[in-house]
């Protein structure tokens, strides 16, 4: 059984309502995606354009992505609790994270120590204490921003609860008339769960670069944007804390350093264009690369509005097809441009560490050699990983910008939450 | 929750885990059949599992892998193949998700439970032995072969009563010559009954007949000590895994066999009867060699009869009436050559009239007055002549009894071999009948004593005699299939295709073993016991059978190891034997 859960349905049992039998998740996990229809100018400077081709590739020495970081959510109503008139859903959230990693020269994907799977009650606790006077609260901790919330999701053995009634600094979101719109209920737990994944993500993250060490060279791969996350950094330790801020670049470039994220669902394509990426062959993609200085907010919910450009201009993105050949013979997608795949790296990957990388203003020169080299390696790990082709339906955008080794990660943290899940249910009906 | 990895490697049986039940509503628990996650890729159809309860460590049920596959998240061949026709320049490779069918061979537990939660798996252990054949009492385990797991080697019974009556008794093993090692098995198996009944005192002799150059004859050569035995394995398997040839050492170490092997062949106890003109009898010792051969009164009328006749046809209806009529007036008391004279003194007098009395017609009165058609006696006394002819090696012409094979001189040695190589077809009929019906008679008059002795008959090649057609020899054999249990007689077969064999004989087959058999073979219905692991049977490697037993609830798949003689020959020699 699930750590805690037993109290946490035995407390669900008691509360007056209606039991939702067969529950069926609302949300899992979604892909973060970046912005489309942007209203403010959006700051980029288009750095370089490059190819990687396969002759170029030495397979005996060349680096391939180590480690594979992403994270699955499923929000689960479980029952409805009468307040005044109004149903209002209680949610179990479950969440699962993990690092995974393969042989220095590839191989198949095998489970780290780093692996987060845990589920939690959802309800808006305070918004239904303020209409009903008195309430019976949750069993066990509340999560709340002052809590070391990844260190709860992680090492806490009793039952966690969060409030969806209030944001994680503490302010109210839902009060007590805002309960008879369910919609918002719902979507306060579902948004809840989100950012609770993206801590837990970046929570891993955390745990496997000091596992590693400093010096570790191995580059990560992570799934989504990592910049805009990088808000939730004080949520999974003070010490991590420090690069929502880059308080201290020394240790910010630490755990920035190789991590490069993978973002499947590119909806805003840079003013200056990509049009050599469509010159990309089955043997030779093209890169085209941008550094984005501004955070574009679509897609991103009101938990996230402190993300801010800050930790997007730490960035360079490099835009790609990952499969040409299987792009322009498919005649299934709606253009060429939605075929195409963003590739986060953080600066820290190819600056040194004495340089003031951190500065909005520090220019990234791909002329420089040390530079060139290294951004180099990752374009050709990156080229390394397009194939097999994920399992998606004709159609679906995985199969033309997903890495398979991210979409095996994701499988296998699913699967943890549908074991969860399973003895969710299993303890629901009894 | 329990972490995969925390499921795999929890203690147990020194056999650490290797997967657990995956129950879904894809993949449901049944009573009879579940799936189950491993990691292993080595973990082969017809091999038996241990079924664990996580909790308390103890083993809930036995269980035999029916199928095994692998696969990847990879939704479609062409996703793949995108990646090989770039070259293989991919990091990636996908993992492989390994799924076991396992079908349940014996719950342990008095009221079994439907296993719908992540038990562990894992292989057998030796430790699992009792476990597993705890419903076979210590005093009727017979040694089947080994079921090997990993690095331990599992042994693995038969239920004494099931192969040796009384409750069934004819085992039979079937499979393609050369890849099949059936005969192999058939010495592994008499090695073992003997040594079963020396363990519990039950007397057991056993007669094999040879019909393929040395294959039983060469059973007297057995390495003197298990150095001996290691020594030779090495010559005998080169090129093969050393792992390989010291797991045969220790089957034959472990079982005891090998000692009891070399015991019956220092103390002369495998007795080889040949036949006069046996091109092999000189490398045969004299010491545990015997001679045989027939005299007509040494030889029931079934046997005669099957010699003469090959097949029935209409002639032979008369041929044998008469010589019905000549064993009734007790012709056969004499020799061939004078039974011979007989049918010429019959015939003659038949053709003169009885009026004129001629001499020594009296003497074959009774058949004249049957009055034979001429015909069939001269067709008979053709018969007669041309048999004489043609089994010279094994009748003697001239005398009334000769050196037959005796029940008392089967049953005064643990094993003994027949020669029938080289012989015709009408001369191995003729050895075949005469002993099974001798030992018939000598365990009906052992019973009407009150002893018990059991008598195991190995016939290689059962459907020669016991084929789906007409067949001369082949009452007797169905005769002793369908009552020879009662009887303490037991017959151990071997053929390339037991559907050629006569389906009275086959149907009473409580244990059928397979080793390589064609798909073809495999379609006929006397497989079905094997259930969806009758396929397995085409792909079974030499030393490896497939068995279904009535005390199993599930065929098993068994390793045994090379025969001791092959083993012994490849130490140089082929000096005389023994």
């Amino acid at each position: 059984m699930v750590s805690g859960l037993s109290e946490i349905l035995d407390y669900v049992r008691r509360l007056k309502g209606r039991d939702i039998v067969s529950p069926r998740p609302e949300e899992e996990s979604e892909d973060i995606e970046i912005a489309g229809e942007e209203t403010r100018d959006v700051d980029e400077e288009r750095i370089c354009a490059r190819k990687v081709s396969r002759s170029s590739i030495k397979l005996e020495d060349q680096r391939t992505f180590r480690y594979f970081i992403d994270g699955s959510v499923s929000s689960l109503p479980i029952k409805a609790v009468s307040v005044g008139n109004v149903e209002v859903p209680i949610h179990l959230i479950c969440i699962a994270a993990g690092a995974f990693e393969r042989g220095v020269f590839g191989g198949p994907l095998r489970p780290t120590e780093h692996i987060v799977s845990r589920c939690l009650l959802a309800l808006p606790y305070a918004a239904i204490k303020d209409g009903l006077g008195q309430f019976e609260r949750p069993p066990g901790r509340e999560l709340t921003s002052g809590s070391g919330v990844y260190e709860d999701l992680k090492g806490y053995r009793g039952p966690l609860w969060i409030d969806t009634s209030r944001r994680l600094n503490g302010s109210r979101a839902l009060n007590y008339e805002d309960l008879q719109m369910v919609g918002r209920v719902r979507s306060r737990a579902a948004n809840l769960a989100k950012v609770l994944m993206r801590v837990a993500e970046l929570g891993v993250l955390y745990s496997l670069k000091e596992a590693l060490g400093m010096r570790d060279d191995n580059l990560i791969l992570m799934d989504g944007p990592v910049a805009p996350i990088l808000i939730y950094a004080n949520l999974v330790s003070d010490r991590f804390g420090g690069v929502r801020e880059i308080s201290d670049p020394h240790l910010a470039y630490f755990y920035l350093r190789n991590v490069i994220s993978a973002v499947k669902r590119v909806l805003k394509i840079p003013r200056g264009g990509f049009q050599e990426v469509f010159m990309s062959r089955e043997d030779e993609l093209v890169y085209v690369i941008y550094r984005m200085r501004s955070f574009i907010r679509r897609g991103w919910g009101e938990e996230d509005e402190e993300a801010s450009d800050k930790h997007t201009s730490i960035m360079i993105s490099a835009f790609t097809w990952l499969r040409p050949s299987l792009l322009t013979t498919a005649g299934d997608i709606w253009s060429y441009s939605s075929g195409v795949a963003r590739f986060d790296i953080p600066i820290p990957s190819l600056a040194n560490e004495d340089e003031d990388w951190y500065m909005p203003d520090y220019k990234v020169d791909v002329n420089r050699r040390d530079v060139d080299e290294k951004l180099d390696e990752i374009l050709k790990a990156i080229y390394r990983e397009r194939y097999p082709i994920p399992s998606a339906p004709r159609g679906s955008i995985r199969r033309y910008t997903e890495l398979y080794a991210i979409y095996e990660a994701e499988l296998r943290l699913k699967a943890l939450i549908a074991r969860a899940r399973s003895s969710i249910g299993a303890g629901i009906h009894v | 929750m329990v972490s995969i990895s925390e499921m795999l490697n929890s203690g147990g049986c020194s056999s650490e885990h290797i997967g657990f039940v995956a129950v879904t509503k894809e993949t449901p628990a049944r009573f009879a059949t579940i799936k189950a996650f491993v990691r292993v890729n080595d973990l082969r159809p017809g091999e038996p599992v241990a079924i664990i309860d996580p909790g308390s460590g103890a083993v809930k049920a036995f269980g035999i892998v029916e199928d095994m596959q692998g696969y990847t998240m990879v939704g479609r061949l062409s996703d793949l193949a995108l990646s090989e026709a770039t070259g293989s320049d991919s990091s990636t490779e996908p993992t492989v998700i390994r799924e076991a069918s396992i079908r349940i061979l014996q719950y342990l537990d008095e009221r079994p439970v439907l296993l719908d939660r992540a038990y562990r798996v894992r292989r057998l252990c030796p430790q699992d032995s009792e476990m597993l054949w705890g419903s076979i009492s210590e005093r009727r385990r017979i040694l089947a072969g080994f079921i090997v797991s990993g690095n331990d080697i599992v042994p693995a019974y038969y239920h004494a009563d099931y192969i040796m009556g009384p409750e069934a008794a004819h085992f039979n093993i079937g499979g393609k010559t050369g890849l099949a090692t059936k005969t192999s098995y058939l010495k592994f198996l008499v090695f073992s009954v003997i040594k079963w009944s020396k363990e519990v005192g039950e007397a057991v002799n056993v007669i094999l007949f040879n019909v393929k150059r040395l294959d039983f004859i060469d059973m007297v050569r057995v390495p003197e000590s298990l150095e001996d035995l290691k020594q030779c394995m090495e010559n005998w398997g080169r090129g093969l895994p050393q792992r390989e040839l010291e797991l045969y050492v220790r089957m034959y170490k472990e079982s005891g066999i090998h000692e009891v092997a070399a015991d019956l062949a220092r103390r002369g106890m495998i007795r080889i009867y040949h036949y006069e003109g046996d091109p092999y009898a000189e490398r045969i010792d004299k010491r545990i060699s015997n001679k045989y051969k027939y005299g007509l009164s040494d030889l029931t009328e079934e046997a005669l009869i099957a010699s003469l006749f090959e097949e029935e046809d209409e002639a032979s209806g008369l041929q044998i009436n008469l010589l019905h009529s000549l064993y009734k007036h007790g012709y056969f008391k004499r020799s061939f050559k004078e039974l011979s004279n007989i049918l010429d003194l019959i015939r003659l007098c038949s053709i003169k009239s009885r009026d004129q009395n001629q001499k020594g017609c009296d003497e074959v009165r009774y058949i004249i007055d049957q009055r034979p058609d001429i015909r069939t006696v001269e067709a008979l006394k053709r018969r007669l002549e041309g048999f004489m002819d043609k089994a010279s090696r094994v009748i003697d012409r001239n005398n009334p009894s000769s050196h037959p094979i005796t029940y008392d001189a089967i049953r005064s040695n643990p094993i003994n071999v027949i020669q029938l190589y080289g012989l015709n077809d009408s001369e191995k009929r003729l050895v075949v009948i005469s002993v099974l019906k001798e030992v018939i008679r000598g365990l009906e008059e052992e019973q009407r004593s009150g002893k018990s002795r059991r008598v195991v008959v190995v016939i290689d090649e059962l459907n020669k005699y016991a084929p789906r057609t007409k067949s001369p020899i082949k009452d007797p054999i169905v005769e002793i299939s369908a009552r020879g249990r009662d009887l303490g007689l037991s017959i151990f077969s071997a053929e390339q295709f037991p559907s050629e064999v006569d389906s009275q004989v086959i149907g009473n087959t409580s244990t059928i073993a397979i080793g390589r058999t064609d798909y073809a073979e495999l379609d006929e219905k006397l497989y079905r016991s094997f259930g969806t692991l009758k396929t397995l049977g085409a792909e079974l490697g030499k030393g490896e059978i497939m068995v279904s037993h009535p005390v199993y609830g599930s065929p098993l798949v068994l390793r045994f190891p090379p025969p001791l003689d092959d083993i012994m020959r490849s130490c140089g020699g082929d000096d005389l034997i023994w």
